[in-house]
This record gives structure tokens, sequence and C-alpha cells, in this order.
């Protein structure tokens, strides 16, 4: 029933109908803006020039419209303006709109147009107009004997689905934003996703698309159209490589703004759908293409772990000193924009006295308008067990800075923990290593002191420095030493004759000089000289191991050249000899205290001689 | 008379300077009576500060330091503890007392340092060499000297010939064995005085690699670790632990025996 109507007016549509609200409008910005409903146009059809003037401030300026010589202007200008409120921002827009019709075919440029606000001359785009030979809009209705393709030729002129990435490369793990947008010039509802698009290679994250879709104006080719950016994800390439997005399939109602009867009563119009003919279509966007080139081999950290973005790093710990068996907890923020996924844990150095768990991690993501932000807070919980003061090192990572092209690293500070001695956990930490007689010990306590000093030594004191340590080592050796002399000379002289004489010679001569003297007591003063001289014989013959009889006066001096007896001493013995002699054998001139002197001198010479044997 | 003097002037000291040691005993004695009665009171510090008193007046023994061993275990000085302890033992090595509670504070250290098995002759000259004390061993040295000197003396003099082989014999047999005493004497002092041990008294000490802050950490020491001390650099000395680890800590963390 409803296509039976179908036959519409050429009714050249002026202004797009608004549909959800304008949200492109700064503050106190004015914007302007100039567009045509059809290009190309047929040399005898209508189109619509349309400028616009939007801003935030009421009064809006009237634009100055650009020189139109090559159209002549049906109807305009007319002048339309609109305010409203949407969220507190107040914006007001003014539309001029003029129906132009070519005078000729070729290509035309209607120049900006121009508008001056607070000082400022803004100016609009230009559009570059071609006309063509016959009716544009003939050759659109051509097919209107089958509805269907003659409004599918209207849909995909006024409905394009695109697929936008933010870059066509980037490098692994980099952000990269893909927005798919609606660009229409028709009423659609309904959109309705039918084929999600393949990522292979991909890490995504969505941007979340809440409420109404913001709806923008933009002008291509001078076509105003709307456009909405109906889902949006930020991919990161995990591999490097050509990398493709396959198209997202998309179905939309597209309400087909009709075309009035041309022969219709008011009542075929009044029974149409005012919102026009519901047409229900699949759109496909583009493929995808992304380069995605390895990172910089130049200056790679040894400890990068795959972090592209920019981020920052804080730590914290809730406390530096702690007794032993209290638990610690370090926090450890990473935000920024990037690839924090990759980060499951952050390589920080703790003595190995601590023990240490799993860590918390508490991840947050932010979408903004144009990018992805994360905050991801490990915190880690530690249980020092040994009193003491640790120094834990600064945790570093590194990642790569896509935008300034280079490798940063991010360090947190340094701590240092001062662990106090703690309540003690019986067997907490060395249990595990007890062995079995250790166990039987444990629990039980300490030995009592001892209570008797004992004997006491001076510090330091050590046996062998002291000198009893070393009379007792050394006095016994030379004991043994002089009693093995003495042994070998008893010895001798019980089997040696020569060494018995010899040792003896001395004590022999002193002996028979006692004699001697007692004789000299007795009076008997020739057989005392007749003593001292055997004495004085005796002794060299018995040194000689000689015997003394028959010794004469020249062997004596023989014997005392040989063994290099003093000159004078040897002179000395013999004129005692002499002395002897003559005195034995003159007995009368003998006088006793002249023997006493005498027996002095041949005790001395013995005494003397002594030294040379 | 002129040679006999030095000799008796010698005698006279050294039979003055027992007098001096006894005459510092009582002293000690009482410190040591002090600190028992503190000790008894559970007043561990002023006991320990009353033994200190004893070395101070410069004596020493094993029963002094196994008290203060016994004061720093009941104050939870478990380094100290040991120090103590390992010191009484050089003083009473078979002393089983202090061997005990050398064990028992042992068991508080948390490093356990695994010593790698000896071979058994090892352990044989170890045990050899760790059998007697100082003051035993002078006694054995000295006992088999003298019974070598009498019996080479009785040697010398004896003339008829069973009783000379009987008593050469002795000879051998004891100077043999006083030598050989002699020797681990010898290697005993020279172990004490060029191998110093130490205990570590930190709770903890990070074992460098390199006498300085900066260079790496090799391991992680806790008190009451005995260490060897292999070399001193200014404030660093080079430790080495029974199963070969080695590296330099400040000398402030450790204490020698």
């Amino acid at each position: 029933m409803w296509r039976k109507i179908g036959n519409m007016k050429n009714l050249l549509v002026t202004i797009l109908p608004i549909l959800i609200g304008y949200s492109i409008l700064f503050a106190q910005e004015i914007s302007i803006t100039a567009s045509v409903d059809k290009n190309p146009v047929g040399l005898n059809d209508q189109f619509t020039y349309q400028v616009e003037v939007s801003s935030s401030s009421q009064n809006l300026p009237d634009p100055k419209l650009p020189n139109l010589a090559d159209f002549s202007v049906l109807a305009g200008p007319n002048t339309s303006t609109s305010f409203q409120i949407v969220n507190f921002d107040m914006k007001a827009s003014k539309t001029i709109t003029l129906i132009l019709m070519p005078l000729k075919e070729g290509k035309f440029e209607i120049p900006p147009a121009l508008v001056e606000f607070k000082g400022k001359t803004h100016k609009s785009n230009s559009i570059s107009i071609t006309v063509t030979k016959g009716t544009q809009s003939q050759t659109q209705r051509k097919p209107n004997t089958s509805q269907d393709s003659s409004s599918d030729a209207d849909i995909s002129e006024s409905i394009v689905f695109k697929a936008e990435p933010s870059k066509k490369t980037a490098y692994v793990h980099e952000q990269i934003n893909l927005s798919y947008k609606i660009y229409f010039r028709a009423n659609i509802r309904n959109p309705e996703f039918l084929k999600l698009p393949e990522t292979v290679g991909f890490w995504i994250e969505e941007f979340p698309i809440k409420g109404d879709i913001p709806i923008r104006q933009e002008v291509i080719n001078g076509m105003q159209y709307n456009v909405a950016e109906i889902r949006k994800m930020a991919l990161f390439p995990s591999k490097t490589g050509k990398l493709s997005v396959s198209p997202l399939v998309l179905r939309l109602d597209v309400v087909m703004q009709r075309q009035k009867r041309r022969s219709s009563s008011f009542f075929d119009d009044f029974f149409d759908n005012p919102f026009g003919r519901v047409v229900s279509k699949e759109f496909a966007s583009n493929d995808v293409t992304i380069d995605v080139r390895s990172l910089p081999e130049k200056n790679k950290p040894a400890d990068f772990s795959g972090l592209v973005g920019t981020f920052k790093m804080s730590s914290e710990f809730d406390k530096t000193a702690v007794p032993a068996n209290e638990a610690l907890s370090l926090k450890v923020r990473l935000s920024g924009t990037g690839n924090l996924k990759v980060i499951n844990e952050i390589p920080i150095e703790i003595p190995s006295s601590f023990e240490i768990f799993q860590p918390k991690i508490k991840d947050k993501i932010n979408h903004h308008e144009s990018y992805i932000s994360q905050n991801k807070e490990f915190e880690y919980v530690m249980i020092p067990r040994v009193a003491g003061n640790f120094k834990i090192p600064s945790i570093s990572i590194s990642y790569f800075d896509p935008l300034k092209n280079e490798y940063n690293s991010l360090k947190t500070e340094e701590y240092n923990i001062s662990v106090s001695k703690g309540v003690e956990i019986p067997g907490s930490l060395s249990s595990g290593y007890l062995a079995k007689e250790d166990v039987r010990l444990l629990g039980r306590d300490i030995n009592f002191i001892k209570e008797s000093m004992g004997e006491l030594t001076p510090v330091n004191y050590a046996t062998y420095k002291t000198v009893w340590f070393w009379l007792l080592l050394v006095l016994p050796g030379i004991a043994v030493v002089s009693a093995y002399g003495y042994r070998n000379h008893l010895e001798k002289i019980s089997t040696n004759v020569e060494y018995a004489r010899k040792r003896k010679a001395h004590k022999a001569a002193k002996q028979q000089l006692r004699n001697a003297n007692h004789l000299l007591r007795e009076g008997k003063i020739s057989d005392f000289y007749g003593e001292v001289s055997d004495a004085l014989l005796g002794y060299v013959a018995d040194k000689t191991n000689q015997s003394a009889a028959g010794f004469v006066r020249e062997d004596v001096e023989e014997i005392l050249n040989l063994k290099k007896v003093d000159d004078e001493l040897s002179k000395n013995y013999f004129t005692c000899l002499d002395e002897a002699d003559f005195r034995r054998f003159a007995p009368g001139q003998n006088s006793e205290t002249d023997a006493g002197s005498f027996y002095k001198k041949a005790e001395d010479i013995l005494v003397r001689m002594e030294k040379y044997f | 008379m002129r040679f006999w003097s030095p000799i008796l002037l010698l005698g006279v000291i050294l039979f003055c300077t027992p007098c001096f040691v006894v005459n510092a005993q009582s002293g000690a004695d009482y410190y040591l009576e002090q600190g028992n009665i503190a000790y008894r009171k559970g007043d561990y510090e002023s006991a320990f500060d009353w033994y200190e008193k004893i070395l101070s007046m410069g004596f020493e023994n094993g029963v002094v330091y196994y008290n203060m061993g016994n004061c720093k275990y009941k104050l939870d000085e478990i380094g100290e503890a040991i120090l103590y302890y390992e010191k009484a033992l050089k003083f009473r090595p078979d002393d089983s007392e202090i061997k005990t509670n050398l064990q028992l504070a042992n068991l508080k250290v948390i490093d356990r340092i695994e010593m790698p098995p000896q071979f058994f002759l090892f352990q044989w000259w170890n045990r050899v060499l760790n059998l007697f004390s100082f003051n035993q061993l002078y006694y054995v040295v000295f006992t088999f000297y003298y019974i070598a000197i009498a019996s080479i003396l009785i040697y010398f003099f004896i003339k008829s010939d069973r009783p000379r082989r009987i008593v050469f014999s002795l000879f051998i047999v004891s100077i043999t064995l006083a030598v050989f005493w002699g020797f681990i004497l010898y290697l005993n002092i020279k172990e004490n005085n060029t191998n110093v041990q130490a205990i570590v008294v930190t709770p903890t000490v990070t074992v460098e690699s390199a006498p300085e802050e900066s260079s790496t950490d090799v391991f992680i020491l806790h008190e009451g670790v005995k260490v060897r001390l292999r070399e001193q650099r200014g404030d660093w000395v080079r430790i080495e632990l029974p199963d070969g680890k080695s590296g330099w800590l400040q000398s402030s963390s450790i204490k020698k025996i």
C-alpha cells in the first residue's frame, strides 16, 4: 500500500532534519560552512546552496555571500536561525539558503562565504561544482520503475560507511585508533552490527559508546554530511608486517525522504508515512591495512619488556621502619597510554629474608576522546623475617615512546627499610632446616652459669710466650748434652791411658807440689826440690803420654816448642827446673823462705802452662 | 755467686708471678660472685657488666666467657652469645655444658651452612688436631719430653745391657710422641694466630664482591654465623664460609672469637 504511493515530487531537500543535536561547536568560537545539496548538478536542475554560521554566541552576524554570477538565484536568500541548549552549552546557528540553477555547463567554483565576528573575518570552504548536461535528477529518477534500485542509488550516495585508522604505519605495540563512521544525509536508525571485523595480530580495546552517538557535520566534496562515529577501538599490533582489519558489516534502517508524487492529492500526501519509506540495508566498511614496523634496535635497553606508549611510574612504601614479622606494602603505580597490559609484574629486588607475596593488581582503563589511558597499580605485600637495615633498590622499567621515537626508562626511588627485632614466631624460619637431634633440643633452656671461677689466665696469655716454657724446654736438653759429655769423659778415662794421663796431668802435678809442701814443712828441703822438679817434668810427660824416666831436658824443650809455649814461660820453666836441680844437690844454702817463693813460682808456671796443652 | 745471680733473680720473678695472679683472683672472684647474683635475679645486663669487669682486669677464662654467653643468650643477642660460647670453648674444649649451650644458640641462627662432606682421613686428622685443648697439649708434650729426657739420662749411666735396651726403646717411643704432639701443638698455635674466626653480630649483613659499598651483593648472612677471616683492607674484611663461599663485609658487623 505504501509502496503504491511512491511517486514522489522532486522536492529538494533543503535542510536536513536535525537528528540528535550538534556537538562540534566551541565556546565563543564561530564556524562557517558552505554546502550544496547535490554535486554534480544537471544544467536545468535547481540546487540548494547553504551557508551555515554557528556559534555559542547569541548575536550571530550575517554572513557575506560570495559572488554567484555563474548561477541564477531562483529563491532566497532565506534565513533561518536556531538556538538550542545542549548540556548547558548554548548553541546558535543561522542558515542562509539560496536555491540556484546553473547557467551553463562546466566546472564552477563557488568562492567562500565570509563572516565577520569580533573583528575577525572567518572564511567558509569553497565549493567546486560540476554542471553536466541534462537533468541530473532525471537520471536519478530514471530507474524509478524499480523503486528499490532507485532508492539504492540514493542510499549509496547519501550514506557512506568508512573505517578510518588514526595512522597507517605504526610501531609494534603502538596504539592505533580505528573509528567507524557513518556519513549520511538521510535519516537513519537502528544500526546493527552484522559482522565484527577480524583483527588478527592486534590486541583490541574498544572505546565504549555511551548513550546517544554525537552527530557532527562535515563537508565532503562540498556536500554537507552528518557524521556519526558508531564504533571506535584502539588497536595494539602485536607483530610486525602488514596487518589488515577486515570490514565491519552494519545494517541500517534508512528512511528515504519521500519524493512527493507530482500528481498527488493532498490526501495522498497526508497518508504517506511522514518519515518517509524505511529501507533496511547492509553496509560494509573498507578494509584497513596497517604497516607495522618493528621497534628500533638502537639504544634498546636490556630490560625492555615491550611497553610502547608514554608512561609514568610512582612507588610508595606504607612504612619504612617495621618490626620483624610484620607486613609491609609496596605500591607501584604505572599510568599512561599504551599497552600496559603486557606488564604483569614489576621487577623488584628484595632481600632474601623478606617473604613476598603475589602482587594485587588493580587495573583501570580510562577512555578519553581520542586515546586510552590506563592505571595499573601493583601492591606487593612483604614480610621481613629478620631485623636489620635493608636497601630496596630502585625499580626500573623501560618503554618505547613512539612520539619521540626513543626509548625511555622510568625509575622509582630507592628505599631503605629498617627492620627492628619483632615478636618471634617459633620455628618460623629455621624450623624447616632442623635436623632430628636439633628438634629434640628445641624448647630446652640453656645450662645454668658456672659458679666457681677456676683458674684465670691473663688476657692474650699464651704458654709458649713465657720464660718458663722455654726454660723447661731447653734446660733438660742442656742437661742431656752435658750428661752425654760427662759420660764420654768417664769412659775415656777408664779406657784410654793417654787421655787419662793428659786429663790427670795437672791434678797429679798439683798433688806432687802439695807433697813437696809437706816435705818442706818437715824440713826435708832437698826432697822438696826433688819433688817440685818431678812435678814439673811429670806434668809435661803426662800431657804427652811419655815415661818421665829418661825424660831429658832436650825432649822437654822440643815438646814445649811443638806446643808453641810462650818463650818467657818456657824460660821460666827451665830456670825453675835448673834451680830445683841446683838446690837439691847443694843443701847447705837452702833457706825455707827461698823454698816458699820457689814453690809459688812452680805453682804459677803449672797454672800458666795448662792452657798450652 | 756471679754466675748464679741472674738465675736466682729469674727464679724470684717466676715464683712471684703466680702471687700476682692469686691477688687478682680474689678481685675477680668478687666480680664473678656479683655477676652470678645478678644472673640469678634475672638481671642479665648487669650480670654481663660484672663479668666484663673481670676481662677489663686483664684476665679471662672459660667460665667467665661461658657465663657472659649465657647472659647474651638470655638477652636474645644470639650472635654475641655464640661469640662468647666459642671463646669459652677455646679454654674448655670438652666442656659439655658449653657445647650444649652453643648448640642451642646455633639453633636460632637462620643460616644453615652445609659443610661439604670430608674425606674420612681429614676427619680423623681434624679429630686429632682438636683432641686436646692448649693446656692439655702442653702437658702431653712436656710429659713425653721429660720421660724421653729421663730415659736417655738413665741410658747414659746404666751399664748392664738389658735395662739399657729397655730404657732406650722407652726413649724412642716417648721422644716420638713428644715430637708428634709438639707438632700438633705448633699447628694449633699457628691455626690460632693466622686463621682467625669471627661471628656475625649484626642481625643481617650483606656480603659484597669487593670491599666497596657499591659492589655487587654476593649473599646475605645473619646473626650468629661463624666465618673465617682471610684478609683485611681498611674497614673491610674478606670472610670465608666453611662451604667455601667468600666475600667482603664491613668489620663492624663481626667480632673475632
